[in-house]
């Protein structure tokens, strides 16, 4: 769907129909960029959800002279850096607390396979340029837009995190001869 | 090597279907937190002006107990000077000494 001027308009005056019809015109995007930063399927839901309630509160912060879809990516990023942050503090709080906490926070399921395995290794300001551009497929211009960093930075953080995913997959398939 | 790199980003290209529910709850969210706004429509004005009216009660509170004082300082000042009136103070202590020793 497209969204038109007048969408855009309705949406910043608060109406609800607009924001449905943004929403289903950006939601995919938005979804799968989360669910591959958190990798878990209530996580994702939750973000995505607190993502298009802030974007509905924050409407008024919308600049016309960008696009809606860079604005709203924007948002989601810095909403699920923020999340994973956080998240990360809490465990590391946690561990220094606990002295019998060996477990990690979830256990994944075996069926989400290698691929969202490996991904979740890579450290998560590694792997957003890789969910964005190489998952997602969008242009370097547009990661940076999103990520609000320079291209030169974005390319040097994807090549990282490429790196650090084939070598984690290198370690995987020699465990796996081993074996 | 990169054969299998770009066999791993096509596995995690596959796009999760987005949960239908998502966009009730996004609008009950947004009504919810409305109606919470409504219900203490005040509350932005009271975060304004709590303070300017704390300021007012305190001069208000600090006026009157410097006028109360001020009162009192001039009554004693007063007292006192009578007091060193001889005439009005052997008057007084005699009555004093009166009321005191019958």
């Amino acid at each position: 769907m497209k969204l038109t001027e007048q969408i855009l308009s309705d949406f910043l005056v608060g109406d609800m129909q607009a924001l449905q019809k943004i929403y289903e015109s950006t939601k995919g995007f938005v979804y799968n960029t989360i669910y591959k930063m958190v990798l878990k399927q209530q996580e994702a839901e939750d973000l995505t959800q607190d993502v298009y309630v802030k974007v509905y509160e924050k409407r008024q912060m919308f600049n016309r002279e960008y696009s809606i879809n860079t604005w709203i990516n924007r948002i989601a990023v810095n909403h699920v850096i923020n999340h994973l942050k956080r998240q990360n503090n809490f465990v590391k709080k946690i561990q220094e607390i606990s002295f019998f906490y060996n477990q990690k926070p979830e256990e994944k399921e075996e069926q989400e396979g290698l691929a969202v395995r490996l991904l979740e290794q890579v450290e998560y300001k590694y792997r957003l340029p890789i969910v964005l551009k190489d998952i997602q497929e969008l242009s370097y211009e547009e990661v940076a837009q999103t990520m609000n960093l320079p291209i030169g930075t974005v390319r040097s953080r994807l090549n990282r995190g490429r790196k650090k995913l084939r070598e984690l997959y290198e370690k995987e398939v020699q465990n796996e001869k081993k074996l | 090597m990169k054969k299998s790199y770009d066999e791993l980003i096509k596995n995690l290209q596959k796009q999760e279907a987005v949960p239908s529910a998502l966009f009730n709850n996004i609008i009950f969210t947004i009504q919810n937190k409305q109606a919470k706004r409504q219900k203490t429509p005040s509350s932005g004005w009271v975060m304004v002006l709590s303070p300017i009216l704390t300021s007012v009660l305190v001069f208000v509170l600090f006026i009157g107990v410097s006028t109360l004082d001020a009162k009192k300082s001039s009554e004693y000042r007063d007292r006192l000077l009578q007091m060193s009136d001889t005439t009005y103070y052997d008057k007084y202590f005699l009555t004093i000494n009166d009321e005191f020793l019958f």
